[in-house]
């Protein structure tokens, strides 16, 4: 009986039945950029990398249009197939395709079990095939170096985590909007501009990097980097590994709603201007401070709500603090909603010196 | 009994026609002394026997014997277990075994006096289950010293030493030593009917009688544990597992084991148990990379490239950009080549093994890598994987490992992971169906019998292991009566 | 009633892992997707009381059981005499033969959607089947070995749910309580299909050493199953926002692609070949019992009905080609699985409870 199985199992030897995708004979695509194209079709710039023995990386960039994203498979004909997306970190779209909506493209990549759901959206300040196609002679390719300063700014620094699971969290959640970075291509380097607001998936506005910044701590509870802070009398103190504790209270969701919002802020001092570090000048700061993120953090939900979008997902968070919460009635309520916010800043440690 | 060509020999009817058949060899010498009172004739085969003990013993006592019968010869000479016969099987099966026939006045009975002569090795090191603490004491072929070596370590009368001979014509003596009252008697009836049932011709080690002895022929997996080491064997026989001693083989049969006793070395319970559990699960964790790590490079780098991240990704794309194989050739290529030097190692001269070892793994490996023909992370998988094998101290479990690679490999290569997880199935389920003389293979860890885990994949201190194996089902006895607890010391001065 | 041979009998413990491994199956890769259609953030909850009703129905179970080493084929047989109980038979094994063929058959769409789309249905079924007929030729023993490895082996990917984690918002679970009963019960309804598994117990019963020690042990299967989805749910809720879960048909398989370890990143490749190990002891289990039913009912050795079982089972997978088939074929399963559970194990357990009593009184 042993020998019936076995040779049944073997048998199967003889019939190939799989696809292969042997690792080094597949491009691998890590990053892809996409612009308006003729005829409303869409234009994709993809950037492929070869490995050498020496471990040196060439880069090409490859453009093709089609009218929806895995349409541009056929059209790359340059490149030997079959075109895998299983390693794509970084998706990047040019500002007008942003604001038409990106939501279709997405798709593709959301219904293709092969794609990641850690890659990175992004949004180009200009074209997004001309920043993949430039030659800026990153060591790893622009994809991956794309992907890391990206991750970076948000494990260190000063942006609010952000990728395709998120993007796709917050677009089919009610009272949420998503946000993504925003690059742009300086003449021999790429940077980070600041973040996109989006409404459901068209883009309608644009923070800067200080605005993005606060927006990091009252999002969410953060860690985050660095803030420049100038004082009153034109000084400028420095704070450092500021950690937020953030707690969103609606009241009243379905009735009367109103929001307060409650940040904890603890920072340390590590540069700072002026002379003597004194009791006096740290309450200074940290007041200073203190009613630098309240006065800014007002002015960008006042500019939410004009916009009509909710990136600080306040409507997710009226839900989870009312029964039988309408989201129709907060909808409506939405660019009237009274917002307070209560900051408090401890400063904690101030360096070694005084 | 046709394992001789039909018609190549008659059987002799008389003494004289058996003489004259054996006398064709050479070493067969039937010596007439017809100038003494009484004539009397030896017949022995001289290659058998120790001439010494003829000279000094039977020689001079034949020539003094007054009385002229073969009954007050017995009496007389100072060997013990002497025979009087005429059955002509009999004799030509004593004198083949080293007796000498003594026969007077060419009468029909002979007597047959043991003075026969083993030859074997001096006791040594195991060559192959080296260890660097412990006894270094290794059994040798011949089968009373293995029985001395093995009496010394357990002086208790129960320790039963059981013979049978199998093997047709090699009529190979196998002893069954166990300690009766600790190993169990269905396992010591089983392994004595099997024996019995034994038909075979020459038995030339032991491993035969272990192979034939298996519950499951087809199975790569050892049923019983090959050992040369005596605290082994009779650790083993201790916990209630018997022992098969074969002459001629310097290698003992263990058993019943289960899978856990493979993966244990001796080694284990000389070091502290806190060193030796960590040793043993570093020891597990090797032996199931080895075996999984060359398929999975196959099935990833083959199907699923993108489990790997970025990073590892240019080291492995640019460590196989140059080489026009696909991975699965490039795997079989370079396992086919590092078992071709294990085997050729093993049976090369020492003088030119040791250069050609070199030769074989450092020039060809790099000369591969050179030319393009492997990646270097495939070399040094391969090299680690065939390293850890070799953890294993029992030697067969090194080849079935060896083995199993081999099947995982194709399936990677067919089904990506799903192979090598449908393989692994496979073996599981072999394993979980496999008994060794009726026991579970995979005990203690299914059936699960928490009580034996302590000396499994880890091992407690001594303290703990006060109860034998459940595994055995011999006799639950304890090993050790608890010691008393210890008063406590106090460490103040006050306190009494 | 046979004398079962001690040889063939299996450690009481062992039933925790037979109960828990039948249950799990594909259904956690994909249920909380359902469950949340009606219930949305309660969806937990569900989870909850579905296990505590599967606590009776083995506390049921085990009272229908209770007296003698009797399996529930002879128990038909009793209460209902030879032809009508025979039915009752055949209509189980029918019913764990379907179970069988939705089991395998979402696996392999499984693997055909995520790994390797040109992946004909017949190769993975018939590699399955071969080792299937490796494991039931063994006996019960080795059904409930594989049971058990297929347990212990996969757990560890329990330590996997940590990394959604990092990226989800617990507050999506508030407020608790705020759907109707009506809603609740819907979605009880639908959790049923991945609590089903508990029938084997029925099969299973003479082949455990010291059948009443067991009981407890059959609870911590359920209890442990129980859990595991509950933590399933709970992450499931907290990582997807709603509107995104409904969209998402293999929910924790999207979750983990976020996990990410040192030497691997897209990690669903292999769970899903850790799922090998999960399907594998639902397909020996239900395979055992329909074989076991054709071997007591139709007289028919068990190696040889295996066979005609396995030919059964390998065409009926083929003829499945596509995935709304699939859909169907669980809807199907769940709506069986529903009258069996909710109709006819209280049933028989009324009705063994007076006969006990009628008998006993007579």
């Amino acid at each position: 009986m042993k020998y019936v199985c076995s040779l049944l199992l073997f048998c199967f030897l003889l019939t190939g039945c799989v696809a292969e995708e042997i690792i080094d004979e597949v491009p691998i695509l890590f990053i892809v950029g996409y612009d308006h194209g003729e005829d409303g079709k869409i234009k994709g710039t993809i950037s492929l990398q070869t490995f050498d023995p020496n471990q040196e990386v060439e880069t090409r960039g490859f453009e093709a249009e089609a009218y929806t994203s895995k349409g541009l498979r056929n059209q790359l004909s340059g490149l030997p197939k079959p075109i895998s997306i299983g390693k794509m970190a970084v998706l990047l779209f040019s500002e007008d395709m942003a604001e038409e909506g990106i939501i279709d493209i997405l798709d593709s990549f959301l219904r293709d079990p092969a794609a990641g759901r850690l890659i990175y959206v992004g949004v180009v300040e200009g074209s997004a095939s001309e920043l993949i196609k430039n030659e800026f002679q990153y060591l790893q390719g622009i994809g991956p170096f794309l992907q890391n300063l990206i991750k970076q700014s948000v494990e260190y620094g000063n942006m609010p985590e952000n990728n395709l699971h998120l993007f796709d969290y917050k677009y089919y959640g009610d009272g949420m909007d998503p946000v993504t970075p925003i690059l742009r291509m300086e003449e021999t380097e790429v940077k980070i501009k600041g973040l996109a607001l989006f409404d459901d998936d068209k883009m309608v506005g644009k923070l800067n990097l200080d605005e993005m910044f606060i927006f990091a701590l009252i999002n969410k509870s953060f860690s985050a980097g660095l803030y420049e802070l100038e004082l009153p009398d034109g000084e400028y103190a420095n704070l450092q590994k500021i950690k937020s504790k953030v707690k969103y209270k609606v009241e009243n969701g379905n009735t009367e709603p109103s929001l307060n919002i409650s940040v904890k802020l603890n920072g340390n001092i590590v540069e700072y201007t002026g002379e003597k570090l004194t009791k006096e000048k740290k309450t200074e700061i940290a007041q200073t401070f203190e009613k630098k993120v309240e006065a800014q953090g007002l002015d960008m939900i006042a500019q939410f709500q004009k916009l009509g979008i909710d990136p600080f997902s306040i409507g997710d968070h009226a839900r989870s603090q009312t029964r039988n919460f309408d989201f129709k009635k907060w909808d409506e309520r939405y660019p009237n909603l009274p917002v307070t916010i209560d900051v408090k800043v401890n400063i904690g440690e101030s360096g070694i010196i005084d | 009994m046709k394992w001789i060509k039909r018609g190549a020999s008659e059987k002799p009817n008389t003494l004289e026609e058996m003489v004259k058949d054996l006398k064709q060899s050479i070493d067969f010498v039937a010596y007439e002394n017809k100038e003494s009172d009484q004539p009397y004739r030896l017949i022995y085969f001289a290659s058998l026997i120790d001439p010494e003990q003829l000279h000094r013993d039977i020689l001079p006592v034949i020539k003094e014997c007054e009385s002229k019968s073969l009954e007050g010869l017995k009496g007389i000479l100072p060997i013990e277990n002497i025979e009087i016969s005429s059955k002509l099987s009999l004799i030509q099966e004593r004198l083949l075994e080293g007796h000498v026939a003594v026969q007077l006045s060419r009468g029909q009975k002979v007597l047959l006096v043991n003075i026969s002569l083993r030859k074997s090795r001096d006791l040594s090191a195991p060559e192959i289950e080296f260890s660097v603490m412990g006894p270094k004491e290794g059994l040798v072929e011949d089968l009373h010293t293995n029985m001395n070596l093995l009496r010394r370590r357990i002086p208790h009368p129960r320790l039963r030493m059981k013979e049978i001979t199998v093997g047709t014509v090699s009529k190979t003596k196998v002893v069954v030593a166990f300690i009766e009252g600790v190993a169990s008697e269905q396992n010591i009836n089983t392994v004595m009917q099997r024996l019995e049932d034994l038909d075979f011709d020459i038995i030339s080690d032991s491993s035969f009688i272990g192979q034939m002895l298996e519950d499951n022929s087809f199975s790569v997996f050892p049923q019983m544990i090959d050992t040369e080491r005596t605290d082994r064997i009779t650790g083993h026989m201790n916990f209630g597992a018997f022992a098969i001693l074969t002459e001629g083989s310097s290698n003992a049969l263990i058993g019943p084991i289960n899978f856990g006793q493979l993966l244990v070395s001796f080694e284990d319970y000389y070091l502290g148990w806190n060193i030796a559990s960590f040793f043993r699960i570093v020891r597990m964790i090797a032996i199931l990379a080895s075996i999984i790590a060359t398929p999975l490079y196959v099935a990833v780098l083959t199907y699923h490239y993108e489990l790997f991240p970025s990073k590892l990704l240019a080291t492995l794309i640019s460590s196989r950009s140059d080489i026009p194989f696909s991975p699965v050739i490039e795997v079989f290529f370079l396992e086919v080549t590092i078992d071709l030097l294990r085997e050729a190692g093993a049976r090369m001269p020492t003088k030119v093994g040791q250069t050609l070892g070199i030769v074989g793994g450092i020039v060809i490996g790099t000369a591969a890598v050179e030319a393009s023909l492997t990646s270097n992370i495939l070399l040094i998988l391969v090299a680690l994987s065939a390293l850890a094998s070799f953890t294993t101290p029992v030697y067969r479990m090194t080849n079935t490992i060896r083995f199993l690679r081999y099947p995982l490999i194709v399936f990677a290569q067919f089904l990506g992971l799903i192979g090598v997880a449908l393989f692994g199935l496979f073996i599981l389920t072999h394993m979980i169906r496999l008994t060794s003389f009726g026991n579970p293979y995979l005990a203690p860890l299914y059936p699960p019998r928490i009580k034996d885990w302590s000396d499994s994949f880890f091992r407690l201190p001594y303290v703990m292991q006060k109860n034998r194996f459940q595994f055995f089902r011999g006799n639950q006895s304890t090993r050790f009566k608890d010691k008393k607890k210890k008063s406590k010391h106090s460490l103040d001065f006050d306190e009494q | 009633m046979e004398q079962n041979r001690k040889d063939l009998l299996i450690s009481p413990f062992l039933i925790m892992f037979i109960i828990h491994s039948n249950q799990v199956g594909v259904g956690i890769l994909g249920f909380p997707r359902y469950i949340a259609a009606y219930t949305g953030n309660d969806a937990w909850i569900v989870v909850i009381i579905t296990g505590i009703i599967f606590h009776v129905f083995i506390w049921m179970v085990y009272r229908i059981l209770s007296d003698g080493s009797f399996d529930i084929i002879d128990l038909h047989n009793k209460w209902f005499g030879k032809w009508i109980g025979s039915v009752f038979n055949i209509a189980l094994m029918m019913y764990l033969l379907l179970g069988t063929i939705v089991i395998l058959r979402t696996f392999i769409e499984v693997i055909q959607a995520w790994m390797f789309p040109e992946l004909a249905t017949w190769i993975p079924v018939a590699m399955y089947l071969v080792l299937t007929y490796y494991v039931l030729a063994g006996g019960f023993r080795t059904v409930a070995g594989i049971c058990f490895f297929g347990v212990l082996i996969p757990m560890w990917l329990v330590f996997t749910a940590t990394a959604p984690i990092k990226f989800s918002t617990f507050s999506n679970l508030l407020p608790i309580m705020d759907h109707s009963l009506k809603e609740i019960a819907l979605g009880t309804r639908q959790m049923t299909l991945s609590f089903v598994g508990i029938d084997i117990l029925l099969l299973a019963y003479p082949f455990l050493k010291n059948p009443k020690s067991s009981r407890i042990w059959a609870h911590m299967g359920v209890l442990l199953t129980t859990l595991v989805y509950t933590m399933v749910m709970v992450i499931s809720l907290a990582f997807y926002s709603e509107g995104q879960l409904q969209q998402s048909i293999w929910s924790t398989l999207i979750a983990w692609k976020v996990v990410e370890l040192p030497f691997v990143e897209r990690f669903e490749y292999i769970g899903i070949t850790f799922w090998c190990f999960v399907v594998f002891p639902n397909i020996c289990l239900t395979m055992w019992g329909a074989s076991r039913v054709g071997k007591k009912v139709l007289h028919i050795k068990q190696k040889y009905f295996i066979f005609i079982l396995i030919t059964f089972v390998f065409i009926a997978c083929v003829m499945v080609v596509n995935r709304d088939q699939v859909d169907y074929l669980n809807t199907l399963t769940s709506i069986i699985g529903t009258y069996v559970y909710y109709f006819y194990i209280p049933f028989i357990f009324l009705y063994s409870t007076i006969w006990r009593r009628v008998t006993r009184r007579i």
